[in-house]
């Protein structure tokens, strides 16, 4: 998923394994091969160790236990193959929940990158105080989540919160933030678009700064107007970011747990789960109604619908690069 | 040489995760499970992690027995609400750790602990005597095993808005207000006077909402959800007596007396506030509950407390002191779970922060019955509410699905009486569901 | 155009010259200075971001009576302040959870940092069998529910005897796959081949090279990284407050008690939300400016 294709390779590197790996040894010869070969293992070696430790180990229990009738408490109940998985699959709540995660996402990250993007195309020009308004873009993200949601629950209070204040002075009748499925929705992307707008913007513009300035000199010989430079110099050249930005986002935004978990004062995604998301549902299987083994078949799922996601998104940003990137060979990692 | 120098480097750096992992396990304390010596020795220097949530009111009392017993320190590992200590508690199970000495845990919860009784010490060494049998039985398994030594109680009264009352021209003095609200035929008739009334008319509600009744009414019922002989989830038959309670509250000439704000959240919170627009004349007050009201509306001084509850006394919580038996301190913690639950302690609790005693003898000790409260208009809380104690009876018997039941219940009344999703009968149909799904 | 173009440069002397030619243009070109409506735009942003960090403020100077009787707070803050700053200092062992943040907070984001960039050097510029796979498998970790991971992974740590030490909130976060994921990303573009063939040419080894080669040219991507780990770090809530008991707790975990009571006291409530962003603030403040200026300094993955 690097996708960035530099468009500076020089020709000594190659795709080719064999010669490349002829190249290596032949020039280092004075070092010993083993240095050449097995560095690159030592050096992803931490995070794969630690990956054993913490992360491998819970994916697999979790796995089994999906197979199995299991109790919070009583643990393991014997084994029920997909059980688990079809349960889940044929009942309603699985599907608000992806409902609403996959709503609470788009509202969240599409308004939050486009925002992101402009702002960073603002900071990118030569402002006077560029460091003080940099800064200050990035500055809600140093709110923890925890105090975000609690904030913004305040005023978006129902029914006579800041915002319903707000609105009310403009005859817009309260908004049942607490109670109806949208608007408690918008609620949330909110929190989550206060906290993470800056922080991509600071990404953006980090991306945007790398971009060579003449080709913004060129665009300008060719008369083009500052919006024009933005859609046919800017996009193009971020799209690297964009695509790191996007792919993370994702996978962050369906695991959206703390902000709408926190968004109600129990915590259980409203009465009737307006917005109970994927990980709140599987919090609600294993710890209220102690159901271990359907949890993990939820858990389960929601890793393989991210999985899938994550795959389009991939398919799809690999065209995109191949498209710009007309020179062949240049592919480095590839899968 | 150097090569193998570079390379020694490029091994620390990548193993440094290694290295950590390897040094810090000789460090962990936590979650140990020998189980060392089983008597309290007054000598040994013993550190007690007790983890309570909300506020026991213990603070004090922590200093006081260290004072007491020079060797013993205790760590207060509270947690902030019910659900976390839970889930830390049950964590803890499922996973077979001992993290604390002591646990609390509420009596809406206990059922599930029991059912793992195995887990935690027989505390019959305290003596089951010292408190009723009601409240003993919650914290007992089946085979006759104490495990949770009780701390405070919930006997409920009725808060009430004098200042309301007055306004829909009903009386204001608490005996009159009691013998109004015998039973809950009579609660609800009185509601509909009073919504009829200017109060009524200038936007007070009679209660907060429908599920705060629903507490009140189901700790009523001798089995609410589950059979107490077989355990069997009882809730969704024909006769259930939750289901006519349901049908009760659902109806609409309840529903008109509800101020539709669901309890705990951010809009009942503020509400206390509300003079008359917004505010509601009574709630179901255990004395737990004097406390929240006192504390989210410290300048409304209209507020009562009426001895009564409608359709007979009952208790609303209350919690309990467990032991992990596979800690390391038992004997010790066992020592300071009873001397924390000891009456003379409780009552102390009950004039200092008011949580109510639940052992027999702290309710009637005269530091108790003596207490009043400023707040509500001097009421004499310790008087009535020792009395509310005395008259409960039993409890409801709470099985191994009381908790999410009553959970999946709660939700039921929220969609019809605040959120308004849905009407009675569909509203019903999610809590069947709900309740099917726990099987 | 007297001097060279910026893919001429590249072309003779690689990206990393190319790149400075570029950014020497940047400083040197001197765009025009942009109109009144760009201030304007960016202080609605900055009230935006503001605002809320300042209706915090307002609450934690008020009291929870007034702030129920008023949605709307008065813009002028009201005098409770520093009484309700009092009572979270009494309720809560603010300095040492603060301290137990710090500890866990630099340790992970130096890890992270260091780890990452080691990873995406290997990565991003060498080359080894099953690199593509064993990528995608790191990005794919992300993609695993942190909430299922919770009972199996008390369990590693019950079996480590890490239950209630920060070693179980610190271990589980010394390397993460965005981190990887980031270096890999940032070190494909931003650093020349011809330096690495250059280092190994003299006979640099292979973390000689990495040392003296990759990680300077990493130091933007490296400082972004760090921050956002310790933010991270900092902010994290869920794990710790399953791992951790209260008495030896990380500060949003400390922080969650001041809710430990039976009414909510927003007012006191909101003072620990401040004295939680506090710390971070000011470390913002001092690091941030040069954080910022490093960022721009160096082009991040372009």
């Amino acid at each position: 998923m690097a996708t960035t294709s530099s468009p500076s390779v020089p020709d000594t590197v190659t795709d080719d394994q064999g010669g490349r790996q002829r190249r290596r040894v032949g020039f280092s010869q004075k070092l010993g091969r083993l240095d050449v070969k097995l560095s690159p293992y030592l050096y992803i070696s931490p995070f794969f160790i630690l990956f054993a430790i913490v992360g491998l180990f819970p994916l697999l229990y979790t796995a089994w236990v999906a197979l199995h009738q299991w109790s919070l408490l009583d643990g393991e109940g014997g084994w029920v193959g997909l059980e688990n998985f079809k349960h889940v699959l044929t009942q309603q709540y699985f599907w608000t929940g992806l409902r609403n995660t996959i709503s609470i996402f788009l509202l969240s990250s599409v308004p939050q990158i486009i925002i992101a993007l402009i702002i960073a195309a603002i900071l990118d020009a030569n402002l006077r105080a560029r460091t003080f308004w940099r800064m200050g873009v990035l500055v809600p993200y140093v709110v923890a989540p925890v105090a975000v949601a609690l904030i913004f629950r305040q005023l978006f209070g129902d029914p006579t919160g800041w915002v319903n204040e707000v609105l009310s002075w403009v005859n817009l009748g309260p908004v049942r933030w607490g109670s109806a499925v949208l608007p408690s929705h918008i609620a949330i992307a909110t929190m989550v678009n206060f906290r993470w707008t800056g922080y991509n913007t600071l990404i953006f513009l980090a991306a945007m700064q790398a971009i060579p300035r003449d080709l913004y000199e060129a665009a300008i010989i060719d008369g083009a107007s500052r919006v024009r430079q933005f859609f046919s110099v800017t996009i193009p050249m971020v799209r690297p970011t964009m695509i790191f930005v996007i792919i993370t986002s994702t996978i962050g935004g369906l695991q959206i747990f703390d902000e709408p978990r926190l968004y109600s004062q129990t915590g259980d995604g409203g009465a009737d789960r307006q917005w109970m998301t994927v990980t709140m549902y599987i919090q609600e299987l294993g710890w209220r109604n102690q159901n271990f083994g359907r949890a993990a078949a939820v858990a389960w799922l929601l890793f393989i619908v991210i999985l899938i996601i994550g795959l389009i998104n991939f398919a799809f940003t690999r065209r995109i690069s191949s498209e710009r990137t007309k020179a062949p060979k240049r592919k480095k990692v590839r899968a | 040489m150097r090569k193998t120098t570079r390379k020694s480097w490029a091994v620390a750096a990548g193993v440094a995760g290694i290295a950590l992992l390897a040094t810090a396990c000789s460090s962990g304390n936590g979650g140990g499970s020998s189980s060392e010596t089983k008597t309290a020795n007054p000598d040994e220097k013993v550190t007690l992690k007790i983890q309570t949530f909300n506020e026991f009111g213990y603070k004090d009392l922590y200093t006081e027995y260290m004072k007491l017993h020079p060797n013993v320190t205790i760590v207060d590992d509270k947690a902030d609400k019910s659900d976390t200590a839970r889930a830390n508690v049950e964590t803890a199970i499922s996973t077979g750790t001992v993290t604390e000495d002591i646990v609390a845990a509420d009596v809406d919860w206990m059922p599930e602990l029991i059912d793992h009784s195995d887990f935690f010490a027989d505390l019959g060494s305290i003596g089951a005597s010292r408190w009723p049998d009601w409240k003993a039985k919650q914290a007992t398994d089946s085979s006759g095993k104490l495990i949770g030594a009780g701390t405070d109680s919930g006997p409920e009264a009725i808060c009430y808005r004098k200042d309301l009352f007055q306004k829909a021209g009903l009386p204001t003095d608490r005996d009159k207000v009691a013998a109004l609200l015998g039973s809950w035929d009579e609660y609800f008739a009185t509601g509909e006077q009073f919504m009829n009334s200017p109060a009524g008319k200038a936007g007070a509600a009679w209660f907060d909402s429908i599920g705060a009744l629903s507490q009140g009414m189901i700790n009523q019922l001798e089995a609410p959800f589950e059979d107490p002989s077989s355990g069997k989830i009882t809730v969704l038959d024909a006769n259930s007596p939750a289901k006519a309670v349901y049908d009760q509250l659902t109806s609409d000439k309840v529903l008109k007396q509800s101020a539709h704000l669901g309890q705990w959240t951010d809009p009942w919170t503020k509400a206390f506030t509300n003079d008359t627009k917004g505010a509601w004349a009574t709630q179901l007050c255990p004395p737990w509950m004097t406390q929240i009201i006192a504390g989210n509306a410290p300048d409304q001084k209209n507020w009562d407390v009426a001895p009564v509850l409608p359709g007979g006394a009952s208790n609303w919580g209350g919690s309990f002191l467990l032991v992990p038996k596979d800690g390391k301190h038992v004997q010790a913690a066992t020592d300071l779970a009873n001397w924390l639950t000891d009456p003379a302690q409780q009552a102390k609790v009950f004039v200092q922060y008011g949580n109510f005693p639940s052992a027999v003898a702290a309710t009637t000790d005269a530091t108790v019955t003596a207490k009043t409260d400023t707040y509500f208009g001097g009421a004499p809380t310790g008087k009535i509410f020792s009395d509310r104690f005395a008259a409960v009876a039993h409890q409801p018997f709470r099985g191994a699905h009381y908790f999410p039941i009553n959970d999946a219940l709660g939700k039921a009344y929220t969609r019809v009486d605040v959120d308004k999703t849905d009407n009675a009968a569909n509203s019903w149909q999610k809590f069947e569901t709900d309740v099917k799904n726990l099987s | 155009m007297s001097a060279p173009s910026v893919p001429a440069i590249e072309q003779m002397a690689g990206k990393g010259a190319a790149r400075a030619a570029a950014r020497k243009r940047h400083i040197e070109g001197g765009s025009r200075r942009p109109g009144w409506i760009t201030y304007v735009l960016l202080a609605a942003v900055l009230v935006v971001s503001f605002y809320p960090l300042y209706y915090t403020f307002l609450l934690s100077s008020s009291t929870s009576q007034n702030i129920a009787r008023h949605p709307i707070p008065s813009l002028i803050p009201e005098g409770h302040f520093f009484d309700n700053i009092k009572r979270v200092f009494d309720s809560v062992d603010f300095w040492g959870a603060t301290w137990n943040s710090v500890v866990v907070a630099t340790i992970t984001s130096v890890s992270v940092v260091l780890f990452s960039t080691l990873a995406g050097f290997a990565f991003a510029k060498l080359r080894f069998r099953g690199r593509g796979p064993l990528l995608i498998f790191v990005i794919a970790t992300t993609a695993v529910p942190t909430q299922l991971g919770v009972i199996p992974l008390f369990l590693v740590m019950k079996n480590l005897h890490w239950i209630d030490t920060l070693q179980a909130v610190i271990v589980p976060g010394l390397v993460t796959a965005f981190g990887v994921f980031w270096m890999t990303q940032y070190l494909e573009s931003a650093l020349p081949y011809e330096l690495i063939e250059a280092a190994r040419v003299d006979g640099a080894s292979m973390f000689r090279t990495f040392w003296n080669i990759a990680l300077p040219a990493a130091r933007p991507a490296a400082t972004m990284l760090g921050l956002f780990t310790f933010v991270q770090s900092w902010t994290n809530f869920f794990w710790p407050s399953i791992v951790l008991r209260s008495s030896h707790a990380t500060l949003p975990v400390a922080l969650s008690l001041l809710q430990a009571t039976y009414f909510k006291d927003l007012s006191l409530i909101m003072a620990g939300v401040v004295l939680s962003i506090i710390p971070l603030l000011v470390l913002f403040i001092i690091a941030g400016r040069q954080l910022v200026a490093g960022i721009m300094g160096g082009a991040v993955m372009g």
